[in-house]
């Protein structure tokens, strides 16, 4: 448990350090796109000011004739209409050589996704108290994702994920007890990319939950009770995603490394605690069951992860 | 970042209740007419297990006092009496104080309730009313719970009363150096001043008489204590059992009461008369005891008043000399009866033989290496032909223990030995029906009447005996067994719970009228649930 408490905290300090990294000026390999539209002409020159004659130093050339713009050519500056920068000024968020985000083929908005991390959560429910000593529960978590819509800054994926964990030091009244849970779900996210490294995102994820639970009883004729359950469950959640790199080509599928910090909370359906000693199925001698009340697996929880994105 | 991190931190900070940290510990469990009782002390519960036809298992828990101390249920076993010691040093409002738990139900069918009465001080021993009316919660010969404590103290508990006098009544003996040891409740005795109950307490030193019927008396009738002496030395005797019987249903001055005593040859016999008119100031009770020690010129193992061609007498049996000894109370005059073997225990038979009005009917017992098992001795033909009133059955090993069978087979006695052999004794016919079983093995009765169970404890080994054929019905269980308990089921049958107290409990629920483990059921984990 300290363990990975200590994994987390190294695991957000890493990111933080892979989020300033990400945030440096990165070379640009490739020369800089104008995004300013084709057909710029320039701006006729400001007209002369006596009053700075004066100070202006004297010159050793003469001034070279200026041209005077051809009154067929207005000054007008074409910008396309379909760009959502259209902004005179560069982009406060936009750094020297990161290509702004662009368009729907923008690789680092448009993606397929795979996800590892881990995953802790918080079981408040009674029927939790026999299989563990505290609160919590902790998974390792695996998704993958594809972004299916594109609107501008916003976007949408689905995908599939699992979460797996076993909590098994624990004693109920002196014998060895524990939990499996497994949740299978299919993430569909909610994205707003705020920059090209950042997005934030809104996840509701439907599945269904699958726990086992055990409690190592001499008094069973197999020494074991065991219970096994289905459940439907969804996780909802907030999150952001910051890309550690690389920020550039964005037209084109290359790996990227992101790391994803995430919080929510998990809601599953009730399920029976009846237990039976192990094997009873396939005895024939009428068994009972123990009856230890009711579990539901809902709860905060909390998951950091590493993603890599194609 | 941070807030992740808090969020782990936050999950970190809860745990469960403590009582999944609390072990099984010692369960006991305790037989009732119609559920068995598993208390569970760690957890502060008490377990109450009946059974439903195909063997299903029905629970219902209560709640007891903390840090049980004994357990004891009633004649008819209907009710259950937990005492506790409760929490002590207390440091908070939720410790408890000392208690006294009644659990009981008014049929197989009707659930369970339970009542607490707190205690001021912690005691350690409990003594049953057979007559269900009173309950009494003493020190006894336990170590001292506390600091200070009155081992003369006891707390009276009248189950029939109603408010305001069903409160604990406190009552404290006057002590000439003796501390109370056993309570014996007598039935209704025929007095000089009316029909009385009365509570015959054993002390180290002497014996105390108190008037029950009396108990809620604004003014409490103090005791009557007997110094108990054998008039050659001024040591003081100690009791080792008492036996009361009334006497003469014609007469209401000849009840007694008999006590036999510790390595000593002689035994008392009080009979309780009228006080004498000429006595000043007029005592506060309405009896007085005349007390007569005899010499009957053995240590005595068992005593008993019984019915004899020649009146009431007092039965001694003196295993040492390998005979009884008969005490005439009111003369003291002895009779000696020469017995086959040393038998150390009496058992009267009298109603079950058929022979009320000749005598009583004496079942001997108890003579440890001798081949003469089980005698009769006939007090009916003592006087004057003592030779001809004992006659030894053909048991050839020696009897620990006589089981009497209720109706409708009350004729009948299962005697248990010290090996692996025990019979079912008819009384009418005088046959003993040996049952061989591999290994010792423990006998519980059936409160039908019906049956004898016998099991091997620590192993499945289980037999159903029908006490009317004398047919067992051998059977196997998948799990150790620690006990066994015959009890009734709402539905009219009958069902066998034999208790596995390994792990988190388990109970295998066999069909009673017609045992096979294939029908039967298998529970386990009792104790994990309802936490």
């Amino acid at each position: 448990m300290k363990n990975l408490v200590r994994a987390s905290i190294t695991l957000a300090l890493v990111s933080s350090s892979a989020i300033a990294f990400a945030q440096e000026k990165q070379p640009d390999p490739t020369p800089p796109q104008s995004t300013w539209g084709t057909g710029q002409q320039a701006l006729p020159p400001m007209p002369a000011d006596d009053s700075a004659d004066a100070e202006k130093p004297a010159d050793t050339e003469p001034a070279p004739a200026t041209k005077e713009p051809k009154k067929s050519e207005p000054a007008i500056r074409y910008v396309p209409a379909s760009h959502p920068y259209e902004s005179t000024a560069p982009a406060p968020e936009q750094e020297e050589g990161v290509p702004p985000l662009q368009s729907a083929h923008d690789t680092r908005e448009s993606f397929w996704k795979v996800s590892a991390g881990v995953r802790g959560g918080r079981i408040d429910d009674p029927g939790y108290d026999p299989f563990a000593d505290n609160s919590q529960l902790w998974q390792f978590s695996f998704a993958a994702t594809r972004t299916l819509l594109t609107a501008g800054r916003f976007s949408f994926a689905a995908g599939l994920g699992w979460d797996g964990g076993v909590h098994s030091d624990t004693t109920a009244r002196g014998f060895s007890s524990g939990i499996a849970v497994h949740r299978l779900n299919a993430p569909l996210e909610g994205r707003f990319h705020a920059a090209t490294w950042l997005y934030g995102f809104a996840r509701v994820a439907p599945g269904a939950v699958y726990r086992k639970a055990w409690i190592e009883d001499p008094s069973s004729p197999t020494a074991e009770l065991d219970s096994s359950a289905w459940a439907f469950a969804a996780d909802f959640s907030l999150g952001a995603s910051f890309l550690a790199g690389p920020q550039g080509k964005p037209d084109k599928h290359v790996p990227r490394f992101w790391f994803t910090p995430e919080i929510g909370y998990a809601w599953s359906g009730s399920t029976e605690l009846t237990l039976a000693p192990k094997g009873a199925a396939d005895d024939p001698q009428p068994t009972g069951t123990t009856n230890l009340g009711e579990l539901a697996l809902r709860g905060p929880f909390a998951r950091m992860s590493v993603d890599l994105s194609f | 970042m941070w807030l992740f991190s808090a969020a782990i931190a936050l999950g970190a900070c809860t745990h469960r209740p403590t009582v999944w940290n609390e072990g099984v510990g010692n369960a006991q469990s305790y037989g009732l007419d119609s559920a068995v009782a598993v208390v569970d002390d760690a957890t502060h519960r008490a377990l109450l297990l009946t059974a439903g036809a195909d063997q299903v298992l029905n629970r219902q828990l209560l709640t007891v006092g903390h840090n049980v101390v004994t357990v004891e249920t009633s004649a008819d076993k209907k009710t259950l009496f937990v005492l506790s010691a409760g929490d002590l040093p207390r440091r908070s409002d939720k410790d408890e104080f000392p208690s006294l738990t009644i659990i009981r139900h008014d049929g197989p069918a009707s659930a369970f309730t339970s009542k607490s009465y707190p205690l001021a001080t912690p005691l350690s021993s409990l003594a049953i009313d057979p007559q269900g009316q009173w309950v009494a919660a003493y020190a006894g010969a336990s170590e001292h719970a506390t600091f200070v404590e009155n081992p003369n103290e006891i707390v009276f508990f009248d189950l029939n009363a109603q408010a305001p006098q069903d409160q604990p009544i406190d009552r404290t003996l006057r002590s000439f150096g003796g501390t109370p040891q056993r309570l014996t409740f007598s039935p209704t005795l025929q007095l000089p001043s009316g029909p009385r109950r009365l509570l015959v307490v054993e002390t180290d030193l002497d014996v105390s008489i108190l008037d029950l019927d009396h108990l809620h008396d604004a003014t409490p009738r103090p005791e009557i204590t007997v110094r108990l002496s054998n008039g050659d030395t001024v040591q003081s005797l100690r009791p080792a059992g008492v036996v009361v019987d009334d006497g003469d249903p014609e007469s209401n001055a000849d009840a007694r009461i008999g006590v036999r005593l510790t390595g000593d040859t002689n035994v008392v016999t009080l009979t309780l008369g009228a006080v004498p008119a000429d006595q000043t100031p007029p005592p506060p009770n309405d009896f007085s005891p005349v007390i007569n020690l005899t010499d009957v010129g053995g240590i005595v193992s068992d005593i008993a008043f019984v019915r004899t061609d020649g009146g009431i007498r007092l039965a001694a049996l003196v295993p040492g000399e390998a005979k009884g000894t008969l005490v005439d109370p009111d003369t003291s005059i002895t009779t000696d009866v020469a017995l086959p073997a040393s038998y150390e225990h009496l058992s009267l038979v009298t109603n079950e033989v058929g022979t009320p009005g000749n005598g009583d009917v004496a079942l001997l017992y108890g003579a440890s290496g001798s081949t003469q098992g089980v005698a009769f001795w006939s007090l009916g033909e003592t006087a004057g032909t003592p030779y001809r009133s004992v006659e030894a059955l053909g048991i050839t090993t020696s009897v620990s223990d006589v089981l009497s069978v209720p109706e409708p087979n009350r004729e009948l006695k299962v005697l248990e030995s010290q090996g692996s052999t025990f019979y079912v004794l008819n009384l009418v016919n005088l046959t003993a029906s040996p049952l061989e079983t591999l290994g010792a093995a423990s006998l519980v009765l059936s409160d039908d009447g019906k049956r004898v169970w016998a099991f091997a404890p620590g192993t499945g080994n289980l037999a159903s005996v029908s006490l009317d054929t004398v047919h067992p019905i051998p059977l196997v269980l998948s799990r150790s067994i620690t006990n066994v308990f015959d009890i009734a089921r709402a539905d009219g049958g009958r069902s066998l719970l034999a208790v596995h107290a390994n792990g988190g409990f388990g109970v295998t629920v066999v069909d009673g009228l017609a045992p096979d483990t294939a029908t039967s059921r298998v529970y386990s984990g009792l104790l994990l649930e309802g936490l």
